[in-house]
């Protein structure tokens, strides 16, 4: 009769990276075997915290004291990993966002108190739905930080996406101010919800512009660095079944009698989020009919609007407008 | 789909190739396929340790850790993944973690596990052992999905585990964690 004691202690480890962390701190109280084998600095579950979203049914780190703040038990942890489990209820919580924005500032409350020597410097997010708020988390917009995301979902908003882009002054009154004006509006009515198929990752560099500063005055790249997903990802809300990539729908969107309040909206867009790239190369390229050229030249951010704009109902009535 | 702790130990796969010979613990022989047989790591370290123009004589190698009736249990494991299983390219660790977490048990393996709790763990002990890691894997994986539906007093009884803390030891612990202690949910299970 074999007892859990006879398990060596490379197989209780390798059974320990099969739980969730929060599981993990429950379950240390098993034995004072479980507890220093899932308590060793040195074990994979203490480096890389897997957090699934299910473990939240049971656990309110709102109702965490900050002397029982968990990080302070995942003292070398440098990746955090949470996933929706694909068998649980995804109806049961309703605010993903807020429970991830409660685990970041548990982090950033706990790194603040101890002298850690290794921090999270890597999000993965997988098999789940979020909305793009969790991108503007301090923490991980810091240089340095990457964002990892694995077949997920991502619910953006358009009125946060899009309040970097109004019309100059002078335009407002024209033809092209105003059919920027009427697709920024129908755009921002609808949300855009975007999946990643597979795999997405960003790294924040120094290249990122840089516009904010966090409250205790750090500064962070600009929001906009952080729509890394926007490169690859299908929008859900174009059928996608016929257009696997933004690049796909945009090409069927835009044909070869591109109007001038098209490129002037396009225009826009380049001058508000991607100055870095030459307005007047990228818009050639969409009026000599290299739409691809054009998508690989420009931030995935105006593709993606612009794309969107276009058609943020799944129906091109806007072109009407252009 | 091949049913799972009932297939036949006849299911070979297509081409037998070399037969090596092993015995377990009370000594009983069994001649494998060197397809299966390699499937773990220690068999094929002595393979190639020995030579493996070996493996085809009368030697047999001493699995002197592992009973009868948990290798015949293995064997059919070992016999349906070496006829079934793609090679796969090796995951990244991040990859793997997440496969580890999302990615629900086949089929096949779950009900070739479903058994009792303590065969799991001899099973995982023997495969341990042997070097399987798959095997290794599937198993901690079941114990892990057992252990999320069991309350710590439930863990402790149902692995004859002694609570060696002080009481106030305990509670120190759980007072770390009270945010964390709720019941775990009562999941369909039949360990």
């Amino acid at each position: 009769m074999v007892v859990f004691d006879d398990i060596p202690p490379g197989v209780l480890d390798q059974l320990f990276q099969c739980v969730d962390f929060f599981q993990l701190l429950r379950i240390r109280r098993v034995c004072t075997k479980w507890l220093s084998a899932i308590s060793r600095e040195c074990a994979p579950f203490m480096r890389k915290v897997v957090i699934p979203m299910e473990a939240f049914i049971h656990c309110d780190l709102a109702d965490m004291e900050p002397q029982s703040n968990f990080w302070q038990l995942a003292g070398v942890a440098t990746t955090m990993l949470m996933f929706e489990n694909p068998t649980s209820d995804k109806t049961i919580w309703e605010s993903r966002e807020w429970m991830i924005e409660n685990v970041w500032k548990s982090y950033e409350a706990q790194v603040k108190i101890d002298e850690r020597s290794r921090r999270v410097g890597k999000v993965v997010y997988a098999n789940m739905t979020i909305q793009s708020e969790v991108f503007q988390c301090p923490y991980t917009r810091r240089i340095g930080f990457e964002t990892v995301l694995i077949n997920v979902t991502l619910k953006m908003s358009a009125h946060e996406i899009m309040s970097v882009f109004t019309p100059d002054v002078e335009d407002i009154n024209s033809k092209n101010g105003l059919a920027s004006v009427y697709l920024l509006l129908s755009a921002m009515n609808t949300p855009l919800t975007v999946k990643v198929m597979g795999r997405d990752s960003h790294k924040t560099s120094f290249t990122d512009r840089i516009s904010t500063r966090s409250s205790c005055g750090q500064i962070l790249p600009h929001p906009t660095s952080m729509y890394f997903a926007l490169r690859h990802a299908v929008p859900l809300e174009m059928d996608g079944r016929r257009f696997r990539t933004v690049s796909a729908k945009l090409t069927w969107l835009v044909d070869d009698n591109v109007s001038e309040a098209c490129l002037y909206f396009v225009g826009q867009l380049i001058k508000r989020i991607d100055p870095n790239t030459g307005a007047h190369k990228a818009l050639d390229l969409i009026r000599m009919g290299d739409l691809k050229g054009f998508i690989g030249a420009v931030h995935p951010l105006v593709s993606t609007l612009f794309c969107y704009s276009l058609d943020p109902h799944g129906h091109p009535e806007t072109r009407l407008w252009l | 789909m091949s049913t799972a702790a009932s297939s036949s130990t006849s299911e070979t796969i297509a081409e037998p190739g070399l037969k090596i010979k092993v015995s377990t613990k009370e000594g009983e022989v069994f001649e494998l396929d060197e397809k299966v047989a390699k499937m773990s790591q220690v068999i094929r370290g002595i393979l190639e340790d020995l030579g493996e123009q070996n493996g085809g004589d009368d030697s047999v190698l001493p699995l002197t850790q592992v009973e009868t009736r948990i290798f015949r249990k293995i064997l059919v494991w070992l016999k349906y993944h070496a006829g079934h299983d793609k090679e796969e390219a090796p995951k990244a660790e991040e990859d793997e973690i997440i496969a580890r977490f999302c990615e629900e048990i086949p089929e096949w393996d779950q009900k070739f596990l479903n058994v009792d709790q303590a065969v799991i763990l001899e099973i995982m002990l023997a495969a341990d052992y042997l070097d399987i890691k798959k095997l290794r894997g599937l198993c901690c994986k079941t114990v892990a999905n057992i252990l999320k539906t069991k309350t710590v007093e439930q863990i402790r009884e149902m692995y004859g585990i002694e609570n060696d803390f002080t009481p106030e030891e305990e509670e120190e612990i759980r007072k770390q964690t009270a945010w964390c202690e709720d019941e775990p949910p009562r999941q369909g299970s039949n360990h």
